[in-house]
């Protein structure tokens, strides 16, 4: 098989142009941080020193600028940024991620782990549902129908209203689960501790679930109609061939590409929700964020 | 155009929640849509009320804005301005607010079911003023009930003027009835008199005192606003840039191709939200502000990506069509085919994936209010406030919820609608394409 170069490169050069965006925008941001530090230390310095202000003043006028103008370019100078808004995106997210490796209130391990770790539990639980009742139901049209619609329904609630229902119906109308937190405080030991954690999960692992899964129903439910209909699954069925093994041997296998795309697909929205969900359930994982 | 069941019962929802809108913008003034973020404008309202029907399950005083019954001319410049409160309740207001007050002289006496009148006031007024905390009012009260309800000097410390006010005996009993409430000065229009009780509005209010179904409707008429336009302007740019670069085969259209990718692939979140600071504008102690134009044309450029894309596939799928290859033979020009026969193909497809992307923009825009990602008021920045003021755990559900009903209304009213005989042979990948 010829390596596709023309892909690779064509992809290559997608990321090269996503890169040049975020970078864009991080020079954009940085930009704008030096200018309204220049407008408040503008404001400071007149009240605060007012010499020099006036010092700065006649420096300015002389060269046909604003206070603020020539402050800006002063402290551009000082801080030695450049003046090319890219390289000056560069600047800012190495500054940032140096902070954020500094940070005392994230740690980036512990933040990655919790992270994952919430969305491949809501992951796994959504394709085991989805792959259960996906299959049941794709013989099913007015159930499937009815699935489809959920999925679409649910593509117009926002995720943290569907947390805050959650919280007031399980953890303060009932008190079932805790409403925030990602343990109980005094922390508990071994055992206790992980049933701890797990009890602090269920309501966000449910409500990425409760958003998420109908799409993956659907979309298994769709993937089996369509392998029902080729020609080597219906000669096994004539062949005497148990449904299970077809499931297993044929029609997990076709669907699992179809499902691992769309899960790569799902997973960057999963994620956005996740971290509204943090900040929801006050995990504070990701708090200097 | 024959439309199923599901799809009529997805109209009458649209209907019934465009109807609730229009209701919604009639019941609120905009004196009050613009002063939702003044906090001084509400404090004559009673705070932390509950909405006005409970009144129908409980037992809750409403407020009432009383309106003058009569008017009359006394003497060259005073007027006397009569206002007739009946309460019908076990447990009395919380407080009396005399507002809109014209600079002047005022007397003000207020005349109890069963005949026992009481000066409340005699001075200069020069602003509004309430029972509870002017103290000559609470004395006026305090001295003309004392006899009555054998009060003691300690009870001026322990017992509202309100409470002796609608006592009826000793054992404060409330008193039932209709008091009528006079007010002479030398005043051009009649102050506005609110009698505050448990209940107001539709939605209570917070703590501040302001009426919730007012942040309600404005929050719904931005959030509205913010996602009809951009879902429009998407869908406008998605059709004319994804038709004419799947149309044109030539390095122009490469180009455009490529750029869509890359939308697609960036990460739309962390780059809004960034642009939208870039594009703010805030001065020392000014409110953040952003253009909604701008943020419109900036989200809806950040999400026709895929919309385009699919647009691009369906008139690539369309132009390899004999008959369309035989027109084109015949010498028919690009425009031409694209307007005749490509167009409608597009544009069903464009309506169907408009009923899908309206409730998701409404649901990303109450996203990014919610964390004040973008400025203003919409559903997103209603319900952090209403967290923030403990509406979660002080069960005030009727505040919580609203919204996300709202949401889930017109989320519904799309479902249904988009449930037309094509999408259920097509299936849920056509619109996750």
């Amino acid at each position: 098989m010829k390596f596709p170069y023309k892909t690779v490169a064509r992809l290559f050069g997608i990321y090269i142009c996503v890169l040049i965006i975020i970078t864009t925008t991080a020079g954009l941001a940085n930009g704008k941080l030096v200018k309204m530090e220049a407008e408040q230390d503008v404001i400071t310095l007149q009240f605060r020193n007012p010499a020099f202000y006036e010092l700065l003043r006649e420096n300015a006028t002389k060269e046909n600028k604003t206070v603020v103008q020539y402050y800006h370019e002063k402290l551009v100078e000082a801080k030695g940024l450049n003046t090319n808004v890219f390289i000056r995106g560069i600047q800012l997210l190495k500054q940032s991620w140096d902070e954020l490796k500094m940070a005392k209130n994230v740690r980036l391990g512990r933040a990655v782990l919790i992270t994952l770790g919430v969305l491949l539990f809501s992951l796994l639980l959504i394709l085991c549902i989805s792959i259960t009742v996906g299959m049941k139901i794709a013989t099913k049209s007015s159930f499937l129908n009815f699935i489809e619609s959920l999925a679409r329904f649910f593509n117009g609630i926002p995720s943290w209203w569907i947390a805050v229902l959650f919280v007031f119906i399980f953890a303060i109308k009932y008190n079932i689960f805790p409403a925030s937190g990602l343990m109980s405080m005094p922390p508990e030991d071994g055992f206790g501790l992980a049933l701890d954690i797990l009890k602090h999960l269920i309501l966000p692992i449910a409500t990425i679930v409760s958003v998420f899964v109908w799409e993956f129903i659907a979309i298994v439910a769709r993937e089996t109609q369509k392998e029902f209909e080729e020609v080597y699954i219906i000669t096994e069925i004539a062949k005497g061939v148990p449904n299970a093994v077809i499931y297993w041997k044929h029609i997990l296998k076709n669907i699992g590409i179809t499902l691992s795309s769309f899960t790569a697909q799902k997973f960057g929205e999963m994620l956005t929700d996740y971290l509204v969900l943090d900040a929801f359930f006050h995990f504070k994982v990701w708090a200097c964020c | 155009m024959k439309l199923n069941r599901h799809q009529k019962a997805g109209v009458v929802i649209l209907i019934l929640f465009v109807a609730f809108v229009l209701f919604s913008e009639l019941s609120v003034s905009k004196t009050e849509i613009n002063n939702w973020e003044n906090p001084l404008y509400w404090n004559k309202y009673p705070k932390k009320a509950n909405p006005v029907w409970f009144s129908i399950f409980r037992e809750q005083v409403p407020t009432t804005v009383l309106s003058p019954s009569e008017a009359s001319k006394v003497g060259e410049e005073y007027y006397l301005f009569t206002y007739v409160y009946v309460h019908r309740y076990s447990r009395p207001p919380n407080n009396i607010v005399f507002d809109r007050i014209d600079p002047g002289y005022y007397i003000i006496e207020i005349t109890r079911p069963d005949g026992i009148k009481i000066r409340i006031y005699d001075d200069e007024l020069k602003e509004g003023v309430n029972l509870n905390t002017e103290p000559k009012m609470s004395m006026q009260i305090f001295s003309a009930m004392r006899e009555q309800l054998n009060l003691k000097e300690e009870d001026r410390v322990i017992l509202t003027p309100m409470k002796i006010l609608f006592a009826k005996d000793v054992n404060f009993a409330t008193l039932e009835g209709a008091y009528k409430i006079e007010v002479l000065c030398n005043c051009d229009k009649p102050p506005q008199v609110i009698v505050q009780g448990e209940a107001y509005g539709l939605l209570g209010t917070d703590n501040y005192g302001r009426d919730i179904w007012v942040g309600f409707v404005k929050s719904m008429r931005n959030t509205l606003y913010l996602a009809l336009v951009t879902s429009v302007i998407i869908v406008v740019l998605g059709v004319l840039i994804g038709s004419i670069s799947g149309y044109f085969d030539n390095e122009l259209s490469k180009v455009v191709t490529f750029l869509l990718e890359v939308l697609t692939a960036l990460p739309v979140l962390p780059i809004l939200i960034v642009i939208t600071w870039v594009i703010s504008t805030q001065g020392m102690g000014e409110k953040v502000s952003v253009p909604p134009l701008k943020f419109m044309l900036l989200l809806a450029f950040l999400l026709m990506g895929k919309f385009a894309k699919t647009i691009r596939t369906i008139t690539i799928k369309e132009k390899a069509k004999e008959y369309i290859m035989v027109e084109v033979s015949l010498g028919a020009s690009g425009v031409y085919i694209l307007r005749r026969h490509i167009g409608p193909v597009i544009l069903e497809h464009a309506l169907r994936h408009f009923t899908f992307l309206m409730p998701r923009i409404v649901a990303l825009i109450s996203l990014f209010g919610f964390f004040g990602m973008i400025p203003g008021t919409n559903w997103g920045s209603f319900m952090i406030e209403a967290m923030e003021q403990g509406a979660l755990y002080g069960s005030k559900w009727w505040w919580i919820l609203s919204p996300g009903a709202a949401m889930a209304f017109l989320s519904l009213g799309f479902t249904l609608l988009a449930l037309s005989p094509s999408y259920e042979e097509e299936g849920i990948e056509a619109w996750l394409s």
